[in-house]
């Protein structure tokens, strides 16, 4: 379970861009948090991800593992050089998981996202689309218990955007992950999803 | 029970080999450019070795090293095939040699060219191996020494024989090898020496000097044989001292830092390299793992370039050595110039790592931005 309490945060020009940002995420659910451009949404994630330190607030986590983090990048970093399935193995290598069982399930999600035939192919050859859904694979072949996603479609078209996030909604769901997801894409989204607005005074049902 | 640490040694090892073979083009170009800076150093190296080598074998022969003592006036102590033996035994004299007057004789019949030739004793073939350390390679059994530019020499390496002719018409028939003899002077140019073992009086004492004890040896010298019994002393090579010595330059050749100056290029190739590696690097952190395995992945990826670099400048500098026909000594030269260059880069590389580990961790948002 993922936990937020407090949370705020001050840019180096002295604005509070949120605070008092409380969240709890358990088990199997999926969060989505939209909100307009620049009220510190991917903040918000580095926030919960460890990647930025808040000197207000708390975030915990009820895991022992020891990199619980599973991230979709919105900048879509990959290893160009190394092959789609090598990037996708990248977290569950990292974890310790054997390169059999991780290039089992990097395959799987591979073929769920509709890249599967892309597999050997170097990452650097891949269109921006392909990169954000090898991504989300990354994010989805490891076993972290939590994911954070920061934009997953905002480079794909509307079927492959839908079919990208139901999956992701779906193994988070069928994996027993915890899963934060930035989005602007509302079209995407699944009906029943929980969505949350971020803005200066915190987080707000949408 | 303990958790197993998750990330190891060995797995960062298979992913730095996997970035490293993922890249061929920029992993084979850093390998090359850091075995050309390695090979560089270390043929500058060999090079400057061997040029050192050449002027002090020059010197050598042209009579740097050879301490001439000869007794100008009559005195107590007459200079005699004994006392030179006794010099010989001065720390840092390598060899000593009494000769006789030069005596004319002539080649072949009374009437033949007419030669200088001198009798000499003692450490005659341990001075002409000392000056040249192939000169002998051929030598049996020959009783006389022909110089090169003599008009007896010989241009092959084996021994050949000469007949002589003295003033009183006797005949000496002896087994020749061609020999430099510049060390002993201008007195032995284009002369002969005959081997004579007897024991007498002599007209001048030849010492090799080791050139460290220079000093020394002309001190003990002096002691031994003062000027005021009549004894003088003397360098064969003239004004020999204004010469620069062979130790001290090897000493001061510049080629001596290059090892130096390849490390610090090195330092702005691996900057560069691993500046174009910062976003996967970032990668990697983003995905959980530690400042000091991102420390080691990215000494990892260096250091196997670095490994293969040194493989292939080893391979290179035995090759071309061979090929020169360098001497062990040259080549260890070179060889330490490599290593200190390799164990130099190795440090440069692991700082160089550090700083990329800890500017990745500190701002690894910046970091995975820098596509």
């Amino acid at each position: 379970m993922l936990t937020a309490s407090g949370l705020a945060y001050r840019l180096p020009t002295g604005r509070v861009l949120f605070e008092g940002v409380t969240l709890s995420v358990e088990l199997g659910q999926v969060i989505f948090i939209e909100g307009p451009s620049g009220t510190g949404k991917s903040t918000l994630l580095a926030l919960l991800g460890g990647v930025l330190r808040s000197s207000v607030g708390d975030v915990t986590t009820t895991t022992v593992h020891p990199a619980p983090f599973a991230w979709v990048l919105q900048t879509l970093n990959s290893l160009n050089a190394r092959t789609v399935l090598a990037n996708a193995m990248l977290f569950a290598r990292l974890d310790g998981t054997s390169t059999k069982v991780a290039s089992g399930l990097s395959r799987e999600m591979l073929r769920l996202v509709g890249i599967d035939a892309l597999a050997s192919a170097r990452a650097g050859q891949l269109s921006g689309g392909e990169l954000q859904r090898l991504a989300v694979v990354r994010a989805l072949s490891c076993t972290r218990p939590v994911i954070l996603a920061d934009e997953p479609t905002n480079q794909l078209d509307r079927v492959n955007a839908r079919l990208v996030m139901s999956t992701l909604v779906e193994q988070a769901r069928d994996q027993n992950r915890s899963a934060v997801v930035v989005t602007h894409d509302r079209d995407s989204v699944p009906s029943d999803a929980r969505i949350l607005r971020l803005d200066e005074s915190g987080l707000h049902a949408a | 029970m303990p958790r197993r640490p998750r990330v190891t040694m060995l797995r960062l090892a298979a992913e730095a080999a996997a970035n490293s073979f993922a890249r061929p083009a920029v992993t084979l170009g850093m390998v090359f450019a850091v075995a050309a800076m390695l090979v560089g150093s270390a043929v500058a190296e060999i090079n400057a070795t061997t040029t050192i080598r050449s002027y002090e074998r020059d010197l050598i022969g042209a009579g740097y090293a050879t301490l001439l003592v000869t007794q100008a006036g009559a005195g107590g102590t007459a200079l005699s095939t004994r006392t030179c033996a006794q010099l010989g035994s001065i720390d840092g004299v390598r060899a000593a040699v009494a000769m006789s007057e030069p005596e004319p004789i002539h080649l072949w019949t009374a009437g033949g060219p007419g030669l200088s030739v001198r009798y000499a004793s003692g450490d005659l073939s341990e001075f002409v191996a000392l000056v040249e350390s192939n000169a002998l390679a051929g030598w049996t059994s020959a009783q006389a020494l022909v110089d090169v530019k003599s008009g007896a020499s010989s241009p092959g390496p084996l021994e050949y024989p000469l007949r002589l002719v003295d003033d009183g018409a006797e005949t000496h028939d002896v087994n020749s090898l061609t020999v430099p003899l510049s060390a002993f002077g201008n007195g032995l140019s284009a002369g002969l020496v005959i081997w004579d073992a007897r024991a007498g009086p002599a007209s001048a004492c030849f010492l090799f000097v080791e050139t460290p004890r220079r000093d020394y040896v002309i001190r003990s010298v002096d002691i031994a044989l003062p000027a005021i019994a009549g004894f003088a002393r003397q360098w064969v090579l003239a004004s020999a001292d204004r010469f620069e010595a062979p130790p001290h330059r090897f000493a001061t050749r510049p080629s001596q830092y290059y090892w130096a100056v390849a490390s610090l290029t090195f330092i702005a190739l691996g900057a560069l390299h691993l500046r174009l590696r910062r976003s996967d690097h970032a990668l990697y952190a983003i995905g959980g793992i530690k400042r000091r395995h991102i420390w080691a992945l990215a000494t990892l990826e260096l250091a196997l370039i670095i490994l293969v670099a040194a493989m292939l400048s080893i391979a290179t500098i035995s090759i071309l050595g061979s090929r020169a026909d360098a001497r062990g000594e040259e080549l260890r030269v070179g060889y330490a110039s490599l290593a200190r260059g390799g164990i130099a880069i190795v440090g440069c590389a692991a700082i160089l790592a550090r700083s990329q580990a800890n500017r990745t961790i500190d701002s690894t948002l910046e970091a995975i931005k820098d596509r």
